[in-house]
């Protein structure tokens, strides 16, 4: 009741304001009219005209009407007031422009739409003249346009009759335009009699109305050629463009039909065909004329001008809308249905396939229901569709990927499609495997399940090998898939097995790429690396007959026949030897050069047991003052290479006399002859002391690491630990900032880390102490920091002696400067303090970054997290340091999900395998105890012993003799860490890791590496290792 | 691939031969001076299309792409084909009066 009530209290409130309003409005308009009435003639009209140029139309009307009826009410008699509807008078002035604001407002209405409002106005509209002629030219335009086409000749006569009488000189053409349309349009030519003759009209009607047979027919070009005759000023002259613009539009001439178009007047009733002639013309002129279908405007010409799908966004809407709210109903399959059907009318099954598929990117929570309906559109193929959905978006890739190639044949119809489909399948598997480093759950599988072995050509029971058997199978069904060949080489084989499988993909790509030498230097690689150099050198043979000049093939061959030539020298058959570099130098190989010469000098050594300084000095003379000393550095390696293999019985005395040499600066090589290292190492001495001659480029060149392929020359890639960084502070403060990065980039050896660090704080604090003018130019900012580009760069320098000013030029910002000491500093010590300090370093270090900056960081982060391990890594890879301070997520692995439960069985160890242990850095310390692995047994040795023994080569590892087994340790630790990443072993519990720890050591090559670390290297290691690493290799 | 049939107008069983011969034709008629925007749409479609391996590759794996699936679906709306019609003059001016 009481509701009752309050609602009464409010609709009468809510009344009462709305009578207020209503009041308030009719109390204005009373002013207003009262004030209009009170205005004279000349006002209201210039007051209505104000109002139609406004667009208040409405008022307009208002306003001309008060003013005809004021001045209506002034006329004397009717009599005068007849006489003056023919002739040119002030009220009948007002008339025209009531007449055409009528008009106006009508059109007004029916662009809203509001077709019957705007009839009832345009009869007001007539109704408000007694005759058109008191209407001017524009009036009566509009009035033409209203009439009757029985009534419209005989108006426009009479209008034409008396305004040439008045004024001889008006143009009516723009009438006769609208009288030539209505020809057209009515085919009513025979109306053209009543006019009078000397009307333009009459003159050029016969040839349009000939014209008009060949436009009704579509002929627009006969129309055309037709109405040649008609004059720019004829009233035709605009069909004639209109012809024209259409034959344009039919030869695919936009340019000719834009041109005709803008020549047609606007009120023209053929501009809402040309406007819509305009939507041809697009910025695709391929098919896709997609405004056509978008706009919706004018869509009965659109259809008339083309043949095609209008209605195809409507339908992708309704698909979009309810895929997205997941209505897999009925109205979306529908939609589906026929959008497939506009799209591609005879293809429709894969039209429907292909949206489902796309629609597969939702990852549906209505998945029984989107199935049900692929189902139903697809009929017989959802079954196909189901597997193809499985094998490529769930875990059920193994399965569903086997059980697809029954459906091959469904699906593809010659042979040849079946057999690449499958071997692309096969691929899609292993690429997963490969990529989730999944080789162990691949194994239990197997074991499972042994007939997804013979289906795919298994034979093995370890994971790495049956996933190069799996790519094999693939390669033997399409030879041609090279994707299959790219896949087998990335994945790391260390076992002999998997050598073997990699042997047989390999020549197979050889067989299906005939011409292509890239498999032949592949082959050849794998065949240095089993020092099988005959079958080597046999690839590289037929590389060169496919590839004479192509310099790959060429250093390759160089470097074969010098590891050739060292195994010569080695049984001290130097004339074989001296041969080999003989046929090396025929190869004119640029980069191999240094090495070439390197070697011949290096077996006179070795042949005479002493150096001969004017020799050597001979024999690099031709080189550059950098590449000398790169030759020294060389020669040096190779004499401390073959001494430690124990190969050159002549050498080892000398080699012991190195730290002699240091010591002994009054000391001339010629003294030293018989004692070969030291003789070479005092030649490098003296060249080094030109340093302040070389470039920054000639400097990094030197220290940067040698090409991976030499590697089995040397036994080692570095090369920097001859120029001694630590005494020589000079050599790093010789390179530009952007060389010094690129340097660090590229070492990766920790022994160095420290130098760059120092290095780089000097040149930090340098800068911060305005000590050196550092110009942030723009160029700096965009430097890539890659040694391909920084090559490039140099060239310039290179022939040219540094100034003071080029080097200037190459500062780069001290944050990119500081970013890099930090994450090297990390990257040494990253276990040793908490995620937290890292992450507050890191912050505060890339806060208000500008864009370029900050790529620059972003780019060289990810080159740098190539350095470290675990979730630092994952850190620098994503510039995200936010991640150190989240508990460590579980590593995302495709198999894991399904295959866990069910499969996995902690207490079966067998058949397991291990990422294979990447061997990239080449450089093995226990490559010659190889032997001993199966029966190393830490336990086995007294605790005294092992004390000693560890004593003993601690002192070892700090002496210079000692820096290679030190450098091969700490890349032991590298490679440990990078096998906790390869099998996600990071963040796992310590029960797990040490379940994997017990499998790791039946490993023979893990083994002895985990065995020597323990007993050399452990107070290091323990420093260095994550804590993963710590738990599964320290003993 | 069903983007790159509709842009070279062609056929989703078309021969190699057939996608040459019609690529070929249309880079005839949009050069790259002329029409670069047309002439890397034909040149892309045709890459995508050329060899059977593409096409097969294609039909196994064009789920996998990871893409907006309207955006996927608009861009094959776009590629809409429209094909001028013979039309006279009464049934245009018809056409104005709806």
């Amino acid at each position: 009741m009481l509701s009752a009530i309050f609602i009464g209290i409010c609709m009468s409130k809510k009344d009462r304001k709305a009578e207020e309003r209503a009041g308030k409005r009719k109390k204005d308009s009373d002013k207003e009219q009262k004030r209009l009435l009170s205005m004279g003639v000349t006002e209201l009209v210039k007051e209505g005209d104000i109002c139609f140029d406004a667009g208040n139309i409405r008022d307009a009307i208002k306003i001309y009407q008060i003013a005809i009826k004021q001045m209506s009410s002034k006329l004397p008699n009717s009599a005068s007031s007849n006489r003056d509807q023919y002739t040119k008078s002030p009220i009948n002035e007002v008339k025209s422009k009531l007449f055409i604001a009528y008009i106006t407002r009508a059109n007004e209405l029916k662009n809203k739409n509001m077709l019957s409002e705007a009839k009832a106005i345009e009869k007001q509209a007539m109704a408000s003249i007694h005759s058109p002629l008191c209407l001017d030219v524009t009036g009566m335009g509009l009035f033409l346009k209203l009439s009757t086409p029985e009534d419209v000749f005989k108006s426009y006569n009479d209008f034409y009759t008396n305004k040439k009488r008045e004024q001889q000189s008006l143009d009516l053409t723009p009438l006769e335009r609208i009288l030539a349309e209505i020809l057209i349009k009515h085919n009513c030519w025979e109306k053209v009699g009543i006019l009078n003759d000397d009307i333009l009209i009459k003159r050029d009607a016969p040839v349009a109305k000939s014209a008009v047979l060949f436009m009704n027919s579509g002929d627009w070009d006969a129309a055309l050629e037709s109405m040649k005759s008609i004059s720019r000023s004829s009233p035709f002259a605009h069909i004639r463009l209109f012809c024209k613009a259409m034959s344009a539009f039919y030869k695919d001439n936009d340019k000719e039909m834009l041109k005709a178009i803008s020549m047609i007047p606007k009120e023209s009733m053929f501009i809402k065909i040309t406007d819509t002639l305009k939507y041809g013309v697009s910025d695709n002129r391929l098919n896709t004329k997609s405004n056509l279908a978008i706009n919706k405007s004018s869509l009965a010409i659109k259809k008339c001008l083309w043949r095609g799908s209008f209605d195809i966004y409507d339908k992708l809407e309704n698909i979009i809308t309810n895929a997205k709210k997941e209505n897999y109903n009925d109205y979306l399959q529908k939609n589906i249905v026929e959008f497939a059907t506009l799209l591609m009318p005879e293809h429709t099954d894969s039209v429907i396939q292909f949206i489902l598929e796309t629609l597969c990117q939702l990852h549906s929570n209505n998945e029984h229901h989107f199935l049900k309906m692929a189902d139903k559109l697809l009929k017989k193929k959802g079954k196909i569709f189901r597997l193809k959905r499985d094998a490529i978006f769930t875990v059920e890739i193994f399965l569903s990927g086997l059980e697809y190639f029954q459906y091959l044949e469904e699906e593809f119809t010659t042979l040849e499609e079946q057999k690449m489909a499958k071997s692309m399948v096969i691929y899609h598997i292993a690429a997963t495997i490969f990529a989730n480093r999944a080789y162990s759950v691949v194994a239990k599988i197997i074991k499972k399940e042994p007939r997804y072995a013979t289906l795919l050509g298994i034979t093995s029971k370890d994971g790495d090998v049956a996933t190069l058997q799996m790519i094999a199978f693939g390669v033997k069904i399409d030879p041609n898939n090279s994707s299959l060949y790219d896949l087998a080489l990335k994945i790391p084989a260390l076992s002999n097995e998997c050598k073997k499988v990699i042997e047989t993909i390999s020549l197979a790509k050889c067989e299906a790429f005939p011409d292509d030498p890239e498999p032949l230097l592949q082959i050849a690689s794998l065949y240095h690396a089993k020092n099988a150099y005959r079958k080597a050198e046999s690839a590289l043979q037929k590389a060169l007959e496919l590839a004479p000049h192509d310099s790959r093939v060429l250093d390759l061959h160089v470097i074969s026949l010098l590891i050739s030539a060292d195994k010569s020298a080695a049984k001290k058959k130097f004339n074989l030897s001296f041969q080999d570099v003989e046929k090396a130098k025929r190869f004119n190989s640029k980069q191999c050069a240094i090495l070439i010469a390197e070697k011949s000098i290096f077996y006179k050594i070795a042949e005479n047991s002493q150096a001969n300084p004017n020799e050597i000095e001979e024999q690099f003379s031709l080189f550059s003052l950098s590449e000398k000393l790169k030759c020294y550095a060389l020669l040096m390696a190779d004499m401390e290479y073959r001494l430690m293999l124990g190969k050159f019985e002549s050498l080892p005395s000398s080699y012991r006399k190195s730290n002699k040499v240091s010591k002994n600066k009054a000391e001339s090589p010629n003294s030293l002859a018989n004692d070969p290292y030291s003789v070479v190492a005092l030649m490098f001495k003296d060249n080094l002391k030109r340093l302040e001659e070389l470039t920054s480029w000639d400097i990094l060149n030197l220290l940067l690491p040698l090409p991976n392929e030499w590697i089995r020359l040397f036994n080692r890639i570095d090369l920097f630990t001859y120029f001694d960084l630590n005494s020589n502070k000079l050599i790093l403060k010789r390179l530009e900032d952007r060389d010094l990065l690129t340097l660090i980039e590229k070492i990766d050896d920790y022994r160095a880390f420290n130098r760059f660090i120092e290095e780089l704080d000097n040149r930090i604090k340098a800068a911060n102490k305005g000590k050196v003018d550092r110009k942030k130019n723009s160029s700096n900012k965009s430097l890539n920091l890659n040694i391909e580009n920084s090559k490039s760069d140099n060239k310039t320098i290179e022939n040219s002696k540094p100034d003071s000013k080029t080097i200037e030029n190459s500062k780069l910002d001290s944050k990119i400067l500081e970013f890099y000491k930090v994450t090297l500093k990390n990257i040494s010590q990253t276990y040793r303090i908490s995620d937290r300090v890292i992450y507050n370093e890191y912050s505060e270090l890339i806060s208000n970054l500008d864009p370029e900056t900050e790529k620059i960081l972003k780019d060289a982060s990810i080159r740098l997290s190539k350095k470290t391990t675990g979730r630092f890594k994952d850190a620098l890879e994503t510039f995200r340091f936010d991640i150190l301070l989240h508990p460590p997520m579980m590593p995302h692995n495709l198999f894991d999900d399904y295959y866990d439960d069910e499969y996995y069985d902690d207490d079966d160890s067998e058949g397991d395998d291990f990422d294979p242990f990447s061997s990239k850095r080449g450089f093995n310390p226990f490559a010659q105890l190889d032997e001993l692995a199966d029966d190393f047994d830490l336990s086995a040795i007294p605790s005294f012993v092992l004390k000693m023994v560890q004593k003993d080569l601690k002192k070892l590892l700090n002496t210079p003799d000692g820096r290679e087994i030190r450098k091969s340790l700490d890349e032991a630790i590298v490679e440990l860490e990078e096998l906790v990443d390869k099998l996600n072993l990071r963040s796992k519990s310590d029960k797990e890791l040490n379940e994997t720890k017990k499998k790791i050591l039946k490993e023979r090559d893990y083994k002895m590496k985990i065995m020597m670390i323990n007993v050399c290297y452990k107070e290091e290691a323990m420093k260095k290792f994550s804590k993963e690493a710590k738990i599964l290799f320290i003993i | 691939m069903l983007k790159s049939f509709l842009t070279l107008d062609l056929p989703i069983d078309a021969s190699d031969q057939d996608i040459r011969k019609r690529y070929l034709e249309l880079v005839k008629k949009f050069t790259p001076e002329q029409y670069p925007v047309e002439f890397q749409k034909i040149t892309s479609a045709y890459e995508s299309v050329k060899n059977q391996r593409n096409r097969v590759k294609s039909r196994l794996f064009s789920a996998l792409r990871d893409v907006e699936f309207d955006n996927t679906l608009k861009e094959l709306a776009d590629s809409v084909k429209f094909e001028k019609r013979k039309i006279g003059l009464r049934e245009l001016l018809r056409a104005i009066e709806e």
